[in-house]
């Protein structure tokens, strides 16, 4: 279990949509924790777009508004420069879905982790990121 | 219109005063007191958008809480270990009923 300070964290799609939802407060009090020390989420905007597309309620989408509004998120832009190398990550190890390859460059370029479900994270450290399971 | 200000006496670690005064040398600040009075600010600023959040979503269960400073990287406080001994039943628990 780490206790070392780890300046910022990479959200997966699942991990977004908890926060959109409150299905638990986890992500929220996450949110809470990284403001108050002054780190960052990032989230990639694969990651936003898919999580979007994934609720329904407007009442969700303003949430999750709300949550990428906050100055502690940090969105990642998909770079043309990246589209291969997510391309091939997405093959490689999420059949072929983008986000969470764009997810993984993200925890790449940063040495961050990434916040994901216990049943996507063997994808991601596969990949050679490391995952923090959200509850 | 600047805002109102009052000087205050302060105690601080050597070490820390040393690169603020290293800082301030090099440019990052006009002075000590403005270093040190733009930490705080930001400082504040930060509480006072964890409250925001706080009072939106919140309050947060211990457990919750114990969760999120753990992914944070940041040091527990008392009694988080068994909330997290308690999150890794639940997945444990969850595992073993997952069909296989």
């Amino acid at each position: 279990m780490s206790t070392s300070a780890v300046a910022g964290l990479v959200l997966d799609v699942p991990a977004l949509i908890d926060a959109a939802t409150g299905r638990t407060e986890y992500m929220r009090a996450l949110l809470a924790v990284m403001t108050q020390q002054g780190y960052t989420i990032a989230v990639p905007s694969t990651v936003r777009a898919r999580a979007a597309g994934q609720l329904t309620a407007p009442a969700q989408l303003a949430e999750l508004d709300w949550f990428c509004a906050s100055g502690t998120v940090l969105e990642i832009p998909l770079a043309a420069a990246d589209a291969a190398e997510i391309d091939y990550l997405a093959k490689d190890h999420f059949a072929g879905e983008a986000a969470a390859a764009h997810a993984v460059l993200a925890t790449r370029r940063r040495g961050w982790p990434v916040i994901a479900t216990s049943e996507r994270a063997p994808g991601f450290r596969a990949a050679g990121a490391a995952a923090e399971l959200l509850p | 219109m600047a805002a109102k200000t009052t000087k205050v006496t302060i105690t601080m670690d050597d070490g820390v005063l040393e690169r603020v005064r290293a800082a301030v040398a090099a440019g990052h600040a006009a002075n000590v007191s403005s270093y040190i009075s733009d930490a705080a600010a930001q400082r504040v600023a930060r509480e006072a958008n964890a409250e925001e959040i706080e009072q939106r979503w919140g309050p947060f269960s211990p457990k919750s809480m114990a969760w999120a400073r753990k992914a944070a990287g940041v040091p527990p406080e008392p009694g988080d270990d068994t909330y997290l001994a308690e999150i890794e039943a639940d997945r444990a628990a969850h595992r073993s009923a997952r069909p296989a």
